[in-house]
């Protein structure tokens, strides 16, 4: 016997799951097509790529997805109208709908009887009505599709990593120097020529592929791997000291100039950004004399009387900057003597570096120069010392500034010295280059010939590491680093 | 309620009621189905067509099948009200004089309004009454009329001079408008026979009893029809008011107004009476369409615009029909 129960029951059902089914399509397609968003702005750089956020991102599509499926199901369908739909599919002459319609109106049983009769002997097939459509697939199809479109992307695609704005300062101070290294990953520095030619704007070559050897040398992050015996404080130390607070405040005293020039008012004054930019940096300075010029910039004084303690301070600066340079000149003085002609002449011939004419390099010669050169550096960074040479070129003020450490420093030249080096490395300021994975500048192709005879290897910079009483484990590292650089010669 | 005896005698009353009147009529089965449904919905009908193509005899025959009192009333510019519903006469009875009522030919089982738009509107008013509410009031007097008890009216559509088109209450009070068409080769080749043959044309003989045509009206309200397709209909009829979101373009145009809540009625008892007479238990999509066309297409009133440019309502219900989706 025909029952229309059993039916009406089988159709809900079938209709609610498929309801659940359309409602879980549309949610998914929905989610992937976010998911997809935020592979593609990861692919874009927005944000990092994290495991935690990919789990997540799949926790999202099937959390939308069952959530689609459970309110598509909540829905109740309408029975008569799904008999409806059946009978006119199935072209049954109406007769589900009309027998629910009789049955719940509990009228006329010999209609009843006779439309049950029919159905008994043609039972309707109504599983080919109530199936999965095409319709019903494609939010599926389209979602899977943008699900695989982004996993590629978050997967296959590393991000690019953001350019970082060079410092041309710093950039033509480094390539002075013959040996550079890049901020930015070494495969993309490698890659991009534009890149190459901000570290160094007169080549007009662009730059052979470069080899991270550092990077070799370092499969795991710097703070995890040689480098995992330095502390946090000392990692923290080497990114606070990014930039180094004098050439911040070279161009902050430039930009004042500039500013002073095009500036005639009596009234021109520093605004509160400037003064709040030169109070933080005076904190960083390690000069006294240098902290108190800055000072007078920020008494308060305007017009002109403003204009010339920019200008005082700006010179003061520059003194300072090419004393610095002029000792850092000094390392290269103190590669033994076997390597240290070859060495000399080829970097200014090869690299065209020019040192820079200091007034401890004025001095040379004249034992007033060398004491007071090597007395200052004695006193280490901070010590007004420090800026007495270049303010003073008359050797018998510094003479009579030198500090007990006087007597026990070579004068330049005679060998290494490592406490020279250390205000050339500044307040921890080209610590940095530890701990940056980077590429090591490689000169232009025409002065490549001499670049083999690179003054540098570990054993020149051994006295230089223990002075800075840098941890065993970088030493390894940088050790490591030159053999690597250097393939075991010199 | 119904048995199965009753829907068994149903389906053999309708059968010997059609068998009886294709004696007469050759061909127009769609216009004697109309016919006989407007019987089993106790409806009535309004039969359009030229002269010349059996109206009054379709109309005469199936009086002859059933066992039923039958009136003529042939329509024209003078007649009145009274010629129609009765009148009051003085009479005298045992010396004492009196009015007494004396019927009109409107009580009858079966009556034929020929030509019913000859009359004034006055007397074509007559009608109202007896068609909608079965009863007729003569002075304060109201008498009911006997059922089964329906009107078959014909008018010619091409013949407009001196008469009088049916009021829009009145016409409405018809549940199908049929037109009778041109009879196809075969069929005129058989009418000519059968009324130049022998003893020329014959009327059927009675088929049917009263008693037998009340209980089929009965067994047509029980047939089912599905929710769903009640709503369907619901929107065809909605589907031709102007003003109706489910109304198409050009009946949005073209339309003045739409079909009444009669229309609905109509379609649907013409539906179930379809369905009985086609031997189902039940209302399908296809009944439904047998009937929408002459249940609506003398209810939509078209617009001056739709007037001008000649538009067809039954153009204008076949878009709806094709636009109105069943779910």
């Amino acid at each position: 016997m025909f029952s229309l129960s059993r039916l009406e029951r089988d159709i809900a059902q079938r209709s609610r799951a498929l309801r659940g089914l359309r409602g879980a399509g549309i949610t998914f397609a929905a989610a992937v097509g976010v998911v997809l968003a935020g592979s593609v702005a990861i692919r874009f750089g927005a944000f990092a790529p994290r495991l935690a956020l990919s789990l997540g991102a799949l926790l999202f599509v099937g959390l939308a997805a069952l959530a689609g499926y459970l309110v598509g199901r909540a829905r109740r369908p309408s029975i008569p109208r799904l008999l409806l739909s059946i009978d006119l599919a199935l072209a049954t002459g109406e007769r589900l709908s009309s027998l629910h319609e009789l049955r719940s109106r509990g009228a006329a049983p010999p209609l009843q009887k006779r439309i049950e009769e029919i159905l008994e002997q043609a039972p309707p097939a109504w599983r080919r009505v109530l199936r999965i459509r095409r319709t019903e697939v494609f939010p599926w199809v389209a979602g899977g599709v943008a699900l695989a479109l982004a996993i590629f992307l978050a997967v296959t695609i590393a991000p690019p990593v953001p350019a970082t704005a060079a410092d041309p300062g710093e950039v033509s101070r480094i390539s002075s120097k013959g040996t550079a290294v890049s901020p930015s990953d070494s495969g993309e520095a490698a890659a991009d020529g534009a890149a190459a030619g901000r570290l160094d704007p007169g080549q007009s070559e662009p730059a052979l592929p470069l080899v991270d050897t550092l990077a070799e040398i370092l499969p795991a992050p710097p703070s995890r791997g040689l480098l995992s015996d330095l502390t946090d404080e000392e990692v923290a130390q080497g990114s606070r000291s990014a930039r180094d607070p004098r050439e911040a405040l070279s161009e902050l005293l430039s930009q004042l100039m500039s500013r002073a020039q095009i500036d005639p008012r009596q009234s021109f004054a520093l605004t509160e950004r400037e003064k709040t930019a030169l109070r933080d940096l005076l904190q960083d300075l390690p000069s006294s004399g240098l902290r108190q010029s800055l000072s007078s910039l920020l008494s308060g004084e305007t017009g002109d009387a403003l204009k010339d303690q920019i200008a005082d301070s700006k010179r003061l600066l520059d003194s300072l900057n090419q004393s610095a340079e002029g000792e850092g000149n000094a390392q290269v003085d103190s590669v033994p003597e076997d390597q240290k002609t070859d060495a000399s002449e080829d970097e200014s011939e090869s690299i065209g570096w020019v040192p820079p004419v200091t007034s401890a390099e004025g001095n040379t010669g004249s034992a007033e120069g060398g004491e007071r050169q090597s007395g200052t550096k004695l006193d280490g960074p901070g010590t007004e010392d420090e800026l007495a040479p270049p303010l003073n070129d008359e050797g018998g003020t510094a003479a009579g500034r030198t500090g007990p450490g006087e007597g026990s420093a070579p004068p330049p030249g005679a060998g290494f010295v490592p406490e020279d080096l250390l205000g050339s490395l500044g307040a921890g300021g080209d610590m940095r280059r530890f701990f940056t994975k980077g590429m090591p500048f490689e000169p232009p192709a025409e002065e490549r010939g001499s670049a083999a005879v690179l003054p540098l290897d570990y054993e020149a910079l051994r006295a230089l590491l223990e002075a800075r009483a840098l941890t065993p484990g970088v030493q390894a590292l940088v050790r490591t680093y030159f053999e690597k650089i250097t393939q075991g010669g010199p | 309620m119904i048995t199965e005896r009753d829907l068994d005698q149903a389906h053999a009353l309708l059968g010997r009621l059609r068998g009886a009147i294709n004696e007469a009529i050759v061909g127009q089965k769609t216009v004697v189905d109309a016919t006989l449904i407007a019987l089993l919905c106790r409806g009535n009908l309004l039969l359009e067509g030229v002269p010349g193509l059996g109206k009054t005899l379709l109309v005469r025959a199936l009086a002859s099948a059933l066992r039923l009192r039958f009136s003529r009333i042939q329509f024209t510019p003078d007649l009145m009200p009274a010629d129609i519903l009765g009148t009051n006469i003085l009479s005298e009875d045992g010396g004492r004089r009196q009015f007494t009522y004396s019927p009109g030919p409107i009580f009858a089982n079966v009556v034929l309004a020929d030509e019913v738009n000859r009359a004034t509107p006055k007397t074509q008013s007559a009608l109202l009454e007896a068609m909608e509410e079965r009863t007729v009031t003569v002075g304060k007097a109201t008498y009911p009329l006997e059922a089964p008890f329906i009107v078959l009216a014909t008018q010619n559509p091409i013949e407009m001079e001196g008469t009088y088109p049916l009021p829009e209450a009145q016409i409405d009070r018809f549940l199908f408008k049929a037109s009778v068409g041109y009879p196809s080769l075969e069929d005129l080749t058989a009418i000519t026979e059968r009324n130049t043959e022998s003893a020329g044309l014959t009327l059927p003989k009675p088929v049917a009893s009263a008693e037998e045509i009340l209980s089929a009206q009965a067994v047509v309200r029980e047939i089912p029809i599905a929710w769903p397709l009640r709503q369907y209909v619901s929107r065809l009829v909605l589907a031709t008011h102007p003003e109706s979101e489910h109304a198409p373009k050009d009946v949005k145009s073209f339309v003045e107004y739409g079909a009444s809540p009669r229309a609905a009625i109509a379609v649907i008892l013409g539906a179930k009476a379809h369905a009985l007479l086609a031997g189902e238990p039940n209302v399908r999509k296809v009944d439904i369409e047998a009937v929408f066309r002459p249940a609506l297409v003398h209810r939509v009133i078209l617009n001056f615009r739709g007037e001008a440019e000649g538009v067809s309502v039954s153009t204008l219900l076949e878009q709806a029909w094709k636009e109105t989706p069943v779910l």
